[in-house]
């Protein structure tokens, strides 16, 4: 759980889109009256499914998209005020890269965009591709990169300008394992910082994982809202985990229990999931093997983004 | 250059050095080097025109230029057309316009990346063209030859023309004279044959019936009439003739002030072509008006002359040399690829590629051919018949009129200054000129367009899923 300030830095209020066709005739309502808020410090999730709403609601708030009615603020501005733009990172559901650029180049040009100087934009590019593990490929055209290697370089790109507000929309397809949990890692770490993330996924577990809020869209309506944990929470049952026991204490134990309890507790043994099984293979076979020709070794977080102002 | 820039810059300089890069990159670039590359050496070795020196270099500029400016101005238009609308389309836009970068910078980022392209493939088209005509002048063995091409082309002078008549009074007393005759036909109206009354005046003046002669008057711009005679001047005239078979035409030509006719010279020769007649330094007097007359002679020794109404008559003043020319010329040219770029551009900012290059294309040709039109006689009437009262369609035909007078003069900047031929017959292009075009294509005209451009790609949604408008 992250720090959070009582400031918005996400504001909507009775947002409305309704997409229509040369005529002006509506076809799709793709959001209907939505409200809520994200604080600053929080890692947000929008959840739903296809269709839902999700990267309309943050297109808009990107000025990408127009609403038919309500407001929207970020960081307490309009969507299209330079000013606010400044302090916004933004990773669209596709990695949408200049084909001809290099990683390297890509990057560069981002942070002009930014205004920043020269030496700092060299400084990021170096530890953005070192952190998305493409310091090996920083100089080949992206065109030729795996849908993966785009995506870690568009992750980058949404880091450069060390933003206060970070909108990633489905930030994790394409992406292998590590990728998704260097994400998440780096999700975390942000938010460590006090930045604002705002996620959208339809990938509940990488969801659960990193967000403090969650908002579920299905058809343009919000349809449940709160902190993560909250919304999880059953009343109804307790898990307890306890050491391996030989099978005559187990027996002793159970035999308390359903004493104590008057039903049948349910035993199994915790099991790691799937993703953190797979990390520990790819660790242990890296230890073993030189470096890949896709994406090389990562390292961790960029100096930039990790350290504290 | 690109350091110590404020931010603003940074990001035109970035989305400009993005423009050119994805032209290099998608090899249009070299492509259009290696085409440019075989009209500017190809050209002249293929070239013969008349057979003279002065002929040979003469094509070869006018081909090399035309050419090149021809195929610059449609890959201008399309790399333009395909500036934003193509990020539209594949979607790269929206990262640019969430960055700090606000929509007039996106638009001249992309235009100054063209401009960039331009200038470079202009560059090389000019420097090889001089390079090539220096080539040929140095592998020209007739001195004569070598001297005709220096005083004709390589030196170039400025152009002064007879001052225009005013027809008025003398179309009214014909116009008198054929009614008092009854010679007037009814089904004509009073404006069309005062029209023509006026047309026939004014292409008499260019015609010099055997036995005649005819005067013009030429106003001298201070600076020429003060240094007259460190001034080399020409005098250049151009027959023009119907027949296939005309006789030569033999005459005297006068300039001098109107008390004084100074210098006289027997000319003759065919009744067709270009003609240039040299005036010593110091032989005529100086003053702010000269005049020019030209005695026919007979009808046995000659027939009736004819010049051409549009370059008939000349003077021309030795100015500057022909790469200062031939530079003027080209900032000429480039501001008008300039103009075509911003209209690419904003173009692209409206509509998908197929549509932008169509739209600019249409708004060029109209432009064209609004330039062409002449619509100073008003609307045409009918030749036959009593006129017949239409009020509907004299409104319409006016109205039709008033839209082309207003494009005409709207691209009137565009299209009166075409260097190419004048740097190819030795004619001055002043930097002045270069100068006004610059402050029309490069600056007044682009801005308008581009604050249109920059207006739309501000209001335009351009995450709409699946639209590429």
């Amino acid at each position: 759980m992250t720090e959070t300030s009582n400031h918005p830095a996400v504001e909507i209020l009775n947002l409305r889109k309704v997409f229509r066709d040369f005529w002006q005739r509506p076809t799709v309502t793709a959001l209907n009256g939505i409200t809520m808020d994200v604080k600053e410090g929080e890692v947000f999730g929008l959840l739903g499914p296809n269709g839902s709403g999700k990267s309309t609601t943050i297109k808009i708030l990107l000025g990408l998209l127009h609403p038919s009615s309500g407001t929207v603020k970020i960081l307490g501005r309009e969507p299209t005020d330079v000013a606010a733009k400044k302090e916004i990172g933004y990773l669209p559901e596709e990695s949408y890269l200049y084909q001809y650029l290099t990683p390297a180049e890509t990057l560069d040009f981002y942070a002009r965009l930014f205004g920043i100087d020269r030496h700092t934009r060299g400084e990021r590019s170096k530890q953005l591709l070192e952190m998305v593990g493409l310091s090996h490929a920083a100089h080949r055209p992206v065109g030729g990169f795996s849908k993966g290697m785009s995506r870690r370089i568009g992750i980058a790109q949404a880091l450069i300008n060390d933003p206060r507000l970070v909108f990633l929309d489905e930030p994790t397809p394409g992406l292998d394992p590590i990728g998704c949990r260097q994400v998440k890692d780096l999700i975390r770490t942000l938010a460590g910082r006090g930045k604002t993330i705002v996620l959208s996924s339809h990938l509940l577990a990488d969801v659960e994982d990193v967000c403090d809020r969650i908002a579920i869209l299905y058809n343009g309506e919000i349809r449940a809202h709160g902190r993560v944990r909250e919304l999880l929470e059953t009343s109804e049952h307790l898990s307890l985990t306890i050491p391996v026991l030989p099978p005559d204490r187990l027996a002793a134990v159970l035999k308390s229990l359903r004493a104590l309890l008057g039903s049948e507790p349910e035993v199994g043994r915790p099991s790691m999931n799937l993703e953190q099984f797979f990390l520990k293979v790819v660790e242990e076979a890296h230890q073993r093997t030189p470096e890949p020709s896709g994406t090389g070794r990562t390292e961790g977080v960029a100096q930039y983004l990790s350290s504290h102002d | 250059m690109w350091h110590n820039t404020s931010p603003v810059m940074t990001s035109i300089q970035a989305i400009a050095v993005l423009t050119l890069r994805s032209a290099v990159r998608s090899r249009l670039l070299l492509c259009l080097l290696l085409i440019l590359g075989g009209l500017v050496i190809c050209l002249p070795a293929t070239i013969v025109g008349d057979g003279t020196l002065v002929g040979q270099v003469n094509m070869m500029i006018v081909y090399t230029l035309g050419l090149s400016q021809m195929l610059l101005a449609v890959v201008t238009l399309w790399a333009a057309s395909a500036s934003v609308s193509q990020e539209i389309e594949e979607h790269q836009i929206q990262l640019v316009v969430v960055k700090p970068v606000r929509a007039w910078q996106i638009w001249a980022g992309k235009w100054m990346g063209i401009l960039l392209m331009d200038a470079g493939l202009l560059c090389l088209v000019f420097v090889a063209l001089y390079a090539g005509i220096g080539f040929k002048a140095s592998g020209e063995t007739d001195p004569g030859a070598r001297d005709r091409l220096v005083n004709e082309v390589l030196l170039c002078s400025r152009v002064l023309t007879p001052r225009p008549v005013i027809v008025d009074n003398e179309a009214e007393a014909r116009l008198r004279m054929l009614r008092q005759r009854n010679l007037v036909d009814p089904s004509i109206s009073e404006a069309e044959l005062r029209r023509n009354i006026e047309n026939t005046v004014k292409a008499e003046r260019w015609v010099v019936p055997a036995g005649q002669t005819r005067k013009w008057t030429f106003d001298i711009p201070d600076a020429i009439a003060k240094k007259r005679d460190a001034a080399s001047m020409t005098l250049r005239f151009k027959l023009v003739s119907s027949h296939r078979d005309r006789r030569p035409v033999s005459g005297t030509w006068s300039i001098g002030t109107q008390e004084r006719p100074e210098c006289f010279r027997a000319a003759s020769g065919t009744a067709d072509g270009v003609h240039r007649m040299k005036i010593p330094a110091g032989a005529i007097p100086a003053a702010n008006t000269l005049v020019v007359s030209f005695k026919n002679a007979d009808r046995a020794h000659s027939d009736t002359v004819m010049l051409d109404t549009g370059k008939g008559l000349e003077i021309l003043v030795r100015t500057g040399s022909f790469g200062l020319n031939l530079a003027n010329a080209g900032i000429i040219l480039f501001c008008q690829l300039a103009l075509l770029a911003a209209l690419g551009v904003t173009a692209s900012t409206m509509f998908s590629l197929p549509v932008a290059t169509f739209f600019s294309t249409a708004v060029l040709i109209i432009c064209l051919l609004s330039n062409s039109v002449d619509v100073s006689g008003g609307p045409v009437e009918p030749h036959h018949g009593p006129a017949v009262s239409r009020p509907l369609v004299t409104a319409v035909m006016k109205a039709g009129d008033r839209i082309i007078e207003f494009v005409t003069w709207l691209s009137s900047p565009v299209f009166t200054s075409m260097p190419i031929g004048r740097v190819a017959d030795g004619t001055y292009v002043p930097a002045a000129e270069a100068a006004k075009t610059a402050w029309f294509l490069i600056f007044l005209y682009p801005a308008v367009i581009g604050l249109a451009g920059s207006l739309v790609l501000r209001r335009r949604e351009l995450a709409l899923p699946g639209s590429t408008t």
